[in-house]
Order: C-alpha cells, then sequence, then structure tokens
C-alpha cells in the first residue's frame, strides 16, 4: 500500500515535470537572442536548395550593410506561399516586416493587399530611401521605365505597394524555352530538322520507327511534353497559355475558340495517339527521361532550361540543337511566346513593421549590383569574382562576372535561392560564358542560340499584356480566367485522350459554349474596350 | 387543475419533474460531473461550433479589411455563380463518382481483419498486422512520389517489368490518363488504408465471447462456418456505425491526394470539389467566399446522405444502430 502511494507520487512528479518542459519549450521559439541593434523581420518562401537562411553568407552580406540583425519568417514554395499569405492576412496574424520573392503575386492582388492595409504605400520611402532603386530604373529606355512603373503603380491613386523584379536583358531566362532536337539522329536518318508540322510528322514518325540511337531496341520518345504542345499549337495560331487572347487589326478575339486552335488539338491528338508525343507529368521523371543512360539520348524533341533539365552526369545534351519555332501547312504561324515573368512584384513592406525606413534600406540593397550578382552566384571573391579585363559571355557582348565555383545549382547556404526585388543588366547579371557552371560549353550553346532565334522570330505585333485595365476589369478578369483555365485543360485532356473529338461538331460545340460560359466573351469585350480607350 | 396537481405532489418528489425543473436538480446534484464535461465539450465548442460564425461569409463579398460583419450582404451570389459555371457538372459528378467508387474498398478492411483474427500463430499475425498497417504513416506527398515512382513507364518498376516480360519501348503512362485516374485513386488507397481500418474490427472481434466459438465447435461448426455465424454478426454493430460516419463523408474527398495526383491529361477526372475550392477560392484571388458557399453545399450534401443512411439504418435494424 505505501509503495504503491509512493509509486504514484513518483509519477505524479514525472507528469508534472514533463507538462512544465513542455511549456518551456513551447516558449523557446519566441524568447530568440535579445541583441542591442536593430532587427529586421523578413518572410520569404523557402527554397529546397538552401541548407540554411540564418548560417547563411548572404545573410551575413545583408547584416553588415544594413546594420541589423535579419530574421526570417519561412513560408512554403511559392505558389502555396501566397494561400499561406493570405490566410495570414485573414486569420489576423502578425506578418513579417517585409515580403521578399513572392513573384507569383498579381498586380491586382498587391493592389488589394495596399487597399486592405496590408502593405504600405512606399511612394515617400522611395523618395527618401531609395537611391539604387532610382538610379537602375533611371538607366532603363523610357518604354520599359514606363512599363515598370506602370506595373508597380495602383492607377487611381498612384500607390506604390511594391517593387519589381525587373529582367532588362536578353537571356534564355526570358523567353518561352524554345525546343531542343536531337541532331545526332537527324543525322543518323540524313533528315533536316522539320520547319512544319508535316514534316515535324514524319520525323517523329522516323524517331520511333527507324532506331536512331542504334541500341537495337525501341526506346526512343520522339517528343516529351509537358511544355512542348504549346509550341505545337503556336504553329497554328498565336496562343500565350497565359493570357490566351490574342489582337488582330484591332479586334480582339480568344484563340482557342478559332478553327487553327481546333486544327492543332486534331493534329496533336494524332502525335499522342500514334505514341509520337508523351505526357511526363512529374518534373524528375521528364528529367530521368531527357538525360537517357548518360550516354543514349532517348528523347527526340524536348523543352526546357537546358541547365535543369538534364541530370549533371548526363552527358547527351551535345547531341541537341535549338529548333526554330514551326509552321503550319500553309506556312502560316510558328510565333514564339516570350516568358512572362521578365516584370515580378517581389518586395513589399507590410502594416507591422516597425521600421519602414530600415526595411525600405534593405530593399534598396537589394538593387545595389553586387547583391544582384550574390543573390544568383553567391558569395564575392569565394563563388565569382569581379575581372577588370572583359571577356565575352553567352549572348553577344563582353562580360566583368567570372563565376569561379559551378555548384550553385546544387544545396547550398550562400544565397536565399529565391527572387529578390532586382533589375538585372547586363553588367550585374551577364557573365563570362566560358565560367558558366553547369554544362558549361553546351549549355551556353543551346542559350546562344535560343536567344539568337528569340530575337528576331516572328511575334504578334499587339498584345493584350500591353492593355491597361480598370481595377474592376481586373478583378472580373481574373475570376473569369480562373474558369477559363480549368475549362481549357480539362477538355485539352479530353481532346487529346480521344474521349471528344474535335473534328466532330457537337463535340467542338459544346467546348465553345462551355468557354462562353466561363465568361470568355466578356473578358473579349473587356479587352477590346480597353483596346479602343488606347 | 390545481387539485389534481396536488394530488399528484408526492408522486413528483420520487419522479424527477420534466424540463428545466428537472434539468436544474439533475445539474445541482451532478454539478461536479458537468464540470468534468466541461473539458470535453470545450474543444467543440471553440473549435467546431466557434468558427462556424464565419460561415456567413458565403453569403457576403468578405473583404479582410472590412470583417465578416462589415462585408456587403450578396445572397446566393456565389452558390449561383458554382452552380452556373461550365465545370459544375463535371466536377461534381467527378467527385461523386470517385467517393461511390471508394466505397467498393469498404468490406475489404472487414475481410482482412476476419482473416487477421482467424489466423493460428500468433506471432505471425501479429507481424502481418504491424506490415499493414505501415502505409498509413506514410505522409500522403511522399506516398503519391512513391506511386508515381513506381509506375513511371520510363525509369519505375512497372516501366522495366514491361520491357522485362518482353515489351518493346514503353507501357502506357497511367499517371496522365483520365482514365485511369479513378482507379489508381482509389486502390492505392485501398493499399494504403486497409491495414489501418482493421484495427476497430480487430479490437471489436477480440471482445467476442470465445464460449461462443467453443459451442460452435461442439456443433461441429467449421473455421469458415464460425467466421460468418460467429464473428461476423458480433461486429456487424461496428460495421454499421462506420457506414454511417463514412456516408457523412462520402462527398468530402480527400483534398490533398486527388490535388498531387492532377496531371494536366487527367483533369476531367481528377478535377473534384475540394482541389476546385482550393485552386478557385485561395489560390485565384483570395475569393474566401467563393470556397465558403462551396464547402458550405458541399456540407450540406453530406449531412442529408448521412441522415438518409442513419434513417435507414434506424429502420433496418429497429433502432438499435444509429448515431443519432
Amino acid at each position: 500500500m505505501k509503495k504503491g502511494k509512493k509509486m504514484t507520487r513518483v509519477m505524479g512528479f514525472v507528469l508534472a515535470l514533463m507538462m512544465v518542459l513542455g511549456l518551456l519549450s513551447g516558449c523557446g521559439g519566441n524568447g530568440g537572442s535579445q541583441s542591442s541593434g536593430k532587427k529586421l523581420t523578413i518572410g520569404i518562401p523557402q527554397s529546397g536548395m538552401v541548407t540554411d537562411y540564418y548560417d547563411n553568407s548572404f545573410t551575413k552580406y545583408i547584416e553588415e550593410k544594413l546594420g541589423a540583425e535579419v530574421e526570417f519568417v519561412l513560408f512554403s514554395r511559392a505558389s502555396e506561399a501566397m494561400n499561406q499569405l493570405a490566410l495570414m492576412c485573414a486569420a489576423g496574424d502578425e506578418l513579417p516586416d517585409v515580403l521578399v520573392g513572392f513573384s507569383n503575386m498579381s498586380g491586382s492582388l498587391m493592389y488589394e493587399y495596399g487597399q486592405d492595409g496590408f502593405f504600405i504605400d512606399l511612394k515617400d520611402l522611395i523618395d527618401q530611401y531609395g537611391t539604387e532603386f532610382k538610379k537602375h530604373m533611371e538607366a532603363l529606355p523610357q518604354d520599359e521605365y514606363d512599363r515598370v512603373m506602370d506595373f508597380i503603380t495602383k492607377p487611381d491613386t498612384g500607390a506604390i505597394y511594391g517593387l519589381p523584379t525587373y529582367a532588362a536583358v536578353d537571356t534564355d531566362d526570358y523567353v518561352q524555352n524554345l525546343m531542343f532536337i536531337n541532331e545526332q539522329w537527324l543525322n543518323e536518318l540524313n533528315l533536316e530538322a522539320p520547319t512544319n508540322i508535316d514534316e515535324l510528322y514524319d520525323v517523329l514518325v522516323a524517331f520511333r520507327d527507324e532506331d536512331p540511337n542504334n541500341n537495337g531496341r525501341a526506346d526512343e520518345l520522339p517528343m516529351l511534353s509537358p511544355a512542348i504542345y504549346y509550341w505545337v499549337i503556336n504553329a497554328f495560331v498565336y496562343f500565350d497559355s497565359v493570357n490566351p487572347y490574342n489582337i488582330t487589326d484591332g479586334k480582339v478575339w480568344a484563340p482557342t475558340m478559332s478553327e487553327e486552335y481546333r486544327q492543332a488539338l486534331a493534329y496533336l491528338r494524332k502525335l499522342y495517339s500514334e505514341g509520337l508525343i508523351k505526357f511526363d507529368s512529374p518534373a524528375a521523371d521528364a528529367k530521368n527521361t531527357i538525360s537517357g543512360d548518360g550516354t543514349t539520348a532517348r528523347v527526340g524533341i524536348w523543352c526546357g532550361y537546358p541547365t535543369t533539365s538534364l541530370n549533371h552526369s548526363s552527358q547527351v545534351l551535345d547531341q541537341y540543337v535549338v529548333l526554330a519555332p514551326l509552321a503550319d501547312e500553309t506556312g502560316k504561324g510558328g510565333y514564339l511566346v516570350e516568358r512572362p515573368n521578365d516584370l515580378l512584384l517581389t518586395g513589399h513592406i507590410t502594416k507591422d513593421c516597425k521600421d519602414p525606413e530600415l526595411a525600405m534600406r534593405f530593399l534598396d540593397i537589394c538593387y545595389e549590383d553586387g547583391s544582384v550578382t550574390r543573390r544568383r552566384w553567391g558569395e564575392e571573391g569565394t563563388n565569382w569574382v569581379w575581372v577588370d579585363e572583359a571577356e565575352p559571355n553567352n549572348y553577344g557582348g563582353l562580360s566583368h562576372i567570372k563565376v569561379l565555383n559551378s555548384d550553385l545549382f546544387g544545396s547550398n547556404n550562400v544565397t536565399w535561392g529565391s527572387f529578390l526585388p532586382n533589375i538585372y543588366t547586363d553588367e550585374n547579371y551577364l557573365v563570362i560564358a566560358s565560367t558558366v557552371p553547369g554544362f558549361d560549353k553546351e549549355n551556353s550553346r543551346l542559350c546562344t542560340a535560343q536567344v539568337e532565334l528569340a530575337r528576331t522570330w516572328r511575334q504578334p505585333t499587339e498584345k493584350v499584356t500591353s492593355l491597361k485595365l480598370t481595377l474592376e476589369e481586373r478583378a472580373e478578369r481574373e475570376t473569369i480566367n480562373g474558369k477559363y483555365t480549368t475549362t481549357l485543360s480539362q477538355y485539352f485532356g479530353l481532346f487529346l485522350s480521344g474521349k471528344l473529338d474535335s473534328s466532330k461538331d457537337a463535340d467542338w460545340n459544346k467546348f465553345v459554349s462551355d468557354l462562353e460560359a466561363c465568361g470568355v466573351t466578356r473578358l473579349v469585350e473587356i479587352y477590346q474596350a480597353a483596346y479602343d480607350r488606347q | 387543475m390545481t387539485a389534481a396537481k396536488r394530488n399528484k405532489a408526492p408522486v413528483n418528489t420520487l419522479i424527477p419533474k420534466r424540463g428545466f425543473a428537472r434539468f436544474k436538480k439533475n445539474f445541482l446534484r451532478d454539478r461536479q460531473l458537468y464540470l468534468l464535461i466541461i473539458i470535453g465539450i470545450a474543444p467543440f465548442l471553440l473549435f467546431h461550433y466557434g468558427p462556424m460564425y464565419g460561415v456567413q461569409i458565403a453569403f457576403r463579398n468578405y473583404r479582410i479589411s472590412d470583417g465578416i460583419i462589415g462585408s456587403e450582404w450578396v445572397g446566393w451570389k456565389w452558390f449561383n455563380e458554382f452552380l452556373t459555371d461550365p465545370n459544375f457538372k463535371r466536377i461534381f459528378l467527378n467527385t461523386l463518382i470517385i467517393s461511390l467508387y471508394s466505397l467498393v474498398s469498404f468490406p475489404l478492411p472487414i475481410i482482412m481483419a476476419l482473416l487477421f483474427n482467424a489466423m493460428r500463430k500468433q506471432r505471425y499475425k501479429s507481424v502481418a498486422q504491424t506490415i499493414s498497417y505501415m502505409p498509413h504513416f506514410i505522409s500522403m506527398t511522399v506516398f503519391v512520389g512513391i506511386l508515381n515512382l513506381i509506375l513511371s513507364p520510363t525509369s519505375g518498376i512497372y516501366g522495366n517489368i514491361f520491357r522485362l516480360l518482353g515489351g518493346s519501348g514503353y507501357p502506357t503512362d497511367f499517371r496522365t490518363l483520365a482514365g485511369s485516374f479513378r482507379h489508381l485513386y482509389v486502390w492505392s488507397g485501398v493499399w494504403q488504408g486497409m491495414g489501418w481500418q482493421t484495427i476497430l474490427y480487430t479490437s471489436a472481434l477480440s471482445s467476442v465471447s470465445s464460449e461462443l466459438h467453443e459451442a460452435a465447435c461442439l456443433d461441429g461448426a467449421s473455421r469458415f462456418k464460425r467466421i460468418i455465424h460467429v464473428d461476423l454478426p458480433a461486429i456487424m454493430p461496428t460495421i454499421a456505425i462506420m457506414l454511417i460516419l463514412r456516408m457523412g463523408g462520402l462527398i468530402s474527398v480527400g483534398f490533398e491526394k486527388a490535388y498531387l495526383m492532377q496531371s494536366p491529361l487527367n483533369l476531367s477526372t481528377s478535377e473534384l470539389i475540394s482541389t476546385y475550392v482550393y485552386k478557385r477560392g485561395l489560390s485565384d484571388f483570395r475569393r474566401f467566399s467563393y470556397g465558403t458557399a462551396v464547402s458550405l453545399f458541399n456540407t450540406a450534401i453530406n449531412v442529408t446522405l448521412m441522415l438518409i443512411t442513419n434513417y435507414t439504418s434506424k429502420k433496418v435494424t429497429e433502432d438499435e444502430i444509429s448515431v443519432i
């Protein structure tokens, strides 16, 4: 009896101890180290590449420049981070002082955050502390300057709720990735690179049936998507998947309702049903497929960043050359789609920031040339150096930045691994070609060819992206586009897999009427009105 | 009347009064017990009933800065928008079909639990049980990753087996086929959850009296007969309750798994109400009101389905088995 009582007491003590410890460990996170200096809390979407944000040479660099301690609130990847932010605001949580790297932020969303009071107006702060930002902005040509300012300024009040990342450089990062075709296979089969969709079909069939990689097995994949089908559609009609509206002779129209799009779907269906195009959904899987077994290529045509689309050990990249956009059978089409991400919103100061001056100084430091290069390549002196003697870069110019360390596409703790408010210029962004890490010469060759082609290839003269919409129109666009993209991708799958037949009028009309029900016609009217206003 | 009441007065002291007075009396007597209940009820009030206050944003045009009460009242606008959305029919059907299809997996854990229970070797039984639980503990993201790797026609086990058996080139990629999404979804779910779901049935089976089994043995019942006539009737109430609960969650198909398994080609079958709410309600434009309205619609259907099942169960079992 006595023993039992003692046991209970001991157990009680142990339990109480555990509860107290639990409480203490709960508090631990908030305690933090008390430093005498100032502190800036930065909210940033976490990158899988970065091993440590605190023990990080970019953090140290910023802390030194800023003269303040930096603390992080880590969000998830860029796309999910937007939801996290929305929920934090709705729940009334305290926001970090500054948000950087929320690259999925759209203009209208930012205006709304500003209007609701979650982001503060940076206009006066820029005037006072934004020296580097202003310096780089004023160095831009007038039309580019206007475009950036229009993008960040709220049209009705003129408030600026965010700072941009703008790529004022012509690099392969900022055109839509072109297609790459296996030249060795073409030579093996005595074929020319296809220039239109009929030739493409013949080449793909040959790739499939004639064992171009000479290993005696039918392991060739003629064409690998996901991104590549945009190129096939663009052979028929200009189709920008993010803004699927075109302007011809002053009239706005939706390419997805056009006869050309219908033909494109039929053509893709033909390729798909004959096993000429393959859709590899997970990115890691596509990477393995393109890399082949390291020496033998498996894929005829693919599309993506040459630097990151293959495993590093793979040697097959030297077999590929850039394939120019294709034309349809009449010689029309062959458009090139620009990547829309050369202008992003990546720096905001929130309502909970107690020291906006400090926050603004931080954002301004990001615009310094040294910071831009550090953001991308890491520590100066260890990862890259500034050389006085300029050498050619990949894009036909001369550069002063020499990259020493080539392992930055893997895990590191020398960058933050996300977009920061930067303005990329030839000076601070382009590096000496022979020192580009990754696939070195082969990679450079493809990048250079892509950019050269992108400079000369056909583009529509007018695009809806340059039209200015009012706030209400923007909100309506977001609503309509949400349904539009869902409907589009659902039908794309249905047409491609043969569940629906685009050559049958009934199926096609159903598709068009569903698009209309989403409000596509309404959005065309909105764009038309905006076009007529200008 | 007053006379009648007075007449009954002595009886009243024995039989508790009706309504509030009775409650009050009981409350005062059992106040310590009620105090204990608070611990159980408080989380419900705080985390389940409290947030229901916010459901009204389904009928408002909610803006964070205006607050819940301050936002403009728009009535059925969001419900209308959802019901007239051209995607509505397909999304709703997708959700319905996949949840009905998921129901086929309902008897499987029961069969498995009966089999476990019938095993003679105790050690073998517990090892098999533990192994069958394991997939349950894999996080959904990792689980879908494993599924993708296994099913990859180029580099996965599936593709390699295909080539090993003499196939040339690459087999069909089931991950991207609209037609195979539902099968993949349901049967991978069976693989992941079946072992775990047996737990409840196993515990119900362990309470079956061994006397019943002995009696059945004496009557010459075989092992199989004993499963059918002793074990199964014993766990029938558990099965019925599980079915009712399952019906309550019929339309709320898990969001993460479908979202992770989506690819551009299978969207026509893999877009469900939950993933659509996430995309249109959160990702697009912070349209919280729209998202809430769709979820509320979803919940209304769920509750209706559960009540129907519950009612049917009540009728069939003559008030024996029901949750409400």
